[in-house]
This record gives structure tokens, C-alpha cells and sequence, in this order.
């Protein structure tokens, strides 16, 4: 669901992977192990319905919209406009439920594109090379666009979640 | 962006020397690193714990 941002479409994927399983379920050797399988078909229906989406994109929209947010982070001279604060001990947030519900919700502010190729790197774990392919784009404009990206998570999970935690232990 | 782009590729030598010397002068940016690193952590185990679910 994170990774394509759209349940209807999350839906049509699974579909898809359990209709190609069943397919193909004579390829299954039980070599490995069903849901290494499963998940494999899976990867690839995701990265299928990526780049249908990409291509309706690129007709409708090829705008970039998080360039504003970004732009206001820092001031004109390239300094922050506020620097990031310190996050303490960041990894104790990982074993809080609450802090899941506010890490998909700031995941879900990147505009559509960036969000896209934010997940292509950090979740399917593709190479500089694989993604520019991929999504047709130069390995600097890649790395802007993920630079934007962990920029825009970053501030949203300092203001809803560490920030918050910061006043909580002062009171 | 160099802090982040480390994250993609190796930087030169001159490039770590310049992050380096800029670390020292500028809290944010040192914060910002660690930050980096948890927000790698943080998406390989969301896409972890969706896995297990």
C-alpha cells in the first residue's frame, strides 16, 4: 500500500500475483521457500503497475511540486533555516506503534513522483543505475530527487513526532 | 546533498575532506547525517514489518 499509494490499485496488484501464481505454480519447484516466491512475483507486479503509472503520469503531470517546500527549509544564502535538531536516541521510536502511524503519514506528503523513486531506492533497494533507467533520468536529477525526498520526511517526522517527543520530556 | 548522495555512491577524496571539515562547523548538518541513516533504517523496517503482517 505504501508503495503505490492507492488501495484500489494495491488490490489489483495482489490480484495480479496470486492470478500469476496460479499460472505458473508448475514453475514453483519448492526450491525456494513459497513466500520468497510469492514476494518475488510480487516485486515485479509492483514495479509493472510503477511503470504504468509513470507513463499516465508523464502525459498529465510533469510537475514537481515539492520544490517549494524544499526551497523554503533553507534560507537564500544555502544555510538552513532551521537546522536539524538533535533526535536523541531515534532508534527507540522504532519499537513504538505510534510511531509507525506517524512515519506513513509523513511518507504520504512526498509529491507522487518522488515518493515513487524514494521507494524504487529505499524499499526495493535499487541501484543509481537501475532506477535512472528505470524512470529515464540522469543520476544527478536522481539524487536531487531523493535528496528532496529524505529532506521532506525528514522535517515532517522532526515536527510530528521528535519535536513532540523533545516538549514531552521538558514538561 | 553531499551527505545524502553518500548514501548512493562513494565520494572523492576532496568531497569527504570538504563534508568533513563542514561537519565540524555545523551541528544541523551532523544531526542530518545521523538522521539519513535512521530514516534507512526506519523504511527497511516499516517494508519489514509489512512483510511479517
Amino acid at each position: 500500500m505504501l508503495q503505490l499509494r492507492n488501495p484500489d490499485q494495491a488490490e489489483d496488484v495482489v490480484q495480479e500475483t496470486l492470478l500469476a501464481a496460479i499460472e505458473g505454480r508448475a514453475r514453483f519447484a519448492g526450491g525456494s521457500s513459497l513466500k520468497t516466491w510469492l514476494t518475488g512475483i510480487l516485486k515485479h507486479k509492483i514495479l509493472d503497475a510503477i511503470r504504468r503509472k509513470s507513463r499516465e503520469q508523464s502525459l498529465s503531470t510533469a510537475g514537481d511540486d515539492e520544490t517549494g517546500t524544499v526551497d523554503a527549509m533553507f534560507k537564500q544564502d544555502g544555510h538552513w533555516q532551521e537546522a536539524p535538531a538533535t533526535w536523541g536516541d531515534p532508534e527507540q521510536a522504532l519499537e513504538n506503534r505510534k510511531f509507525w502511524e506517524v512515519f506513513e503519514l509523513c511518507s504520504r506528503l512526498m509529491p507522487e513522483r518522488t515518493a515513487r523513486i524514494f521507494m524504487l531506492r529505499e524499499v526495493m533497494e535499487m541501484t543509481t543505475e537501475e532506477i535512472c533507467q528505470e524512470c529515464a533520468i540522469t543520476p544527478t536529477n536522481l539524487w536531487v530527487i531523493l535528496h528532496r525526498a529524505r529532506l521532506i520526511l525528514r522535517e515532517c517526522l522532526e515536527i510530528k513526532w521528535f519535536g513532540h517527543k523533545k516538549n514531552e520530556h521538558r514538561r | 546533498m553531499l551527505l545524502s548522495q553518500s548514501q548512493e555512491r562513494a565520494l572523492g577524496r576532496v568531497e569527504r575532506l570538504a563534508v568533513m571539515l563542514h561537519l565540524l562547523i555545523c551541528k544541523g548538518c551532523s544531526n542530518f547525517r545521523g538522521q539519513l541513516k535512521f530514516l534507512r533504517t526506519a523504511v527497511r523496517r516499516h517494508r519489514d514489518r509489512d512483510d511479517a503482517g
